[in-house]
């Protein structure tokens, strides 16, 4: 053990010369990121969202429709959708043990998972409410909510939905 | 030399476990502004075990924290993101603070805190194919800064307060009390 390379630690201080350019490198990295990301991309409003289940789309819905569209047959008894509570449930396996409850605001035409249990952390349940360009994903689901920005076609209804 | 190794590879072990608790409980609150932002305590632990126990014991107590915390928290998939990430910002960390011993302990924290949700970020992004989670990406960097500042006092004040050859100063307490 070479004790004399770690003999500075003994009064290290909270400042060295070097810090100069990491702090710079750092700012240049966070401005770029918000220029690149915030201050040029022009988002519109979105007038509905997609649901996607490993990577398949199987519902949309068109804020003030009051009307979730699925897309996939194979989830017309995976999906519930609420109509005085307007949420929409999406169930996974066998037992229908795993889901997302997505609520929906359709005065602020947006969307956000109000509840899930596919870990401990509920990442999906703490990711901001859609808008712009955004979307939510929960990982242990395969789950993802995109926004639409043109209107879904109108489907005949596959049933299932309540 | 053999009983030095012993004692280093048992206190990274404590480490592991204090990086991988600090993990799991960090896990449970609800994360800043969007998931896979946090604090990073964890961190704490693993800066300490670069410094004082070599570069090699920090990758390991980085390891065993994403492994266990990740499945601890529930979310195995999420090692895929977490582990190259916590990989390049280690690095970038152990290279400013011992390698080229140019930056401070504070400095090269936010540095690697800042590195981490980037990477983290675009790695999610790829992974899941939602390039969506992009436009976060300049505000999670900005928590990285808060967090960064946090781990990087913690770790400096605790190293002001430690021996550093405390490793074998305990071989050489050991020797006296063999006499
Ligand atoms: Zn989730």
């Amino acid at each position: 053990m070479k004790n004399a390379e770690y003999i500075h630690f003994k009064k290290a201080k909270p400042f060295r010369f070097g810090d100069v350019f990491v702090y710079i490198g750092v700012a240049v990295l966070i401005a770029f990121l918000f220029v690149y990301f915030v201050i040029i991309p022009r988002s519109s409003d979105n007038l509905g969202f997609g649901v996607f289940v490993d990577g398949k789309q199987v519902a949309v819905y068109n804020y003030g429709s009051f009307n979730p569209q699925i897309t996939d047959n194979s989830f017309s008894d995976k999906i519930v959708y609420d109509k005085s509570a307007n949420t929409l449930t999406v169930y996974y396996g066998h037992d229908n043990s795993h889901f997302n409850v997505i609520k929906i605001d359709d005065a602020k035409k947006t969307a956000v998972v109000k509840d899930a249990n596919c870990s401990v952390s509920k990442d999906c349940v703490y990711t901001p409410s859609l808008k712009g360009d955004s979307a939510i994903v929960c990982v242990p689901h395969k789950l993802k909510i995109v926004g639409l920005k043109d209107k879904a076609p109108s489907l005949p209804t596959t049933g299932g939905v309540q | 030399m053999k009983n030095i190794k012993l004692k280093k590879i048992a206190l990274c072990g404590l480490l592991c476990a204090f990086a991988t608790i600090a993990f799991t409980l960090e896990s449970l609150f609800p994360p800043l502004i969007l998931p896979g932002a946090r604090m990073g305590v964890s961190n704490v632990f693993i800066l300490l075990a670069g410094i004082y126990l070599g570069s090699v014991y920090g990758y390991a107590t980085l390891v065993v924290k994403i492994l266990l915390g990740s499945i601890f928290s529930g979310n195995i998939s999420s090692i895929m993101y977490s582990l190259p990430a916590g990989v390049l910002s280690l690095t970038l960390e152990l290279a400013l603070i011992l390698w080229l011993n140019k930056a401070s302990i504070v400095a090269s924290s936010v540095a690697g805190a800042v590195l981490n949700v980037t990477v983290q970020n675009l790695v999610f992004c790829l992974v899941t194919d939602s390039m969506e989670y992009l436009s976060y990406l300049p505000y999670l960097s900005l928590t990285g800064i808060i967090g960064g500042l946090a781990v990087g006092f913690i770790v400096l004040f605790t190293v002001r307060k430690l021996k550093f050859n405390f490793i074998n100063s305990i071989s050489k307490k050991e020797k006296y009390f063999e006499h």
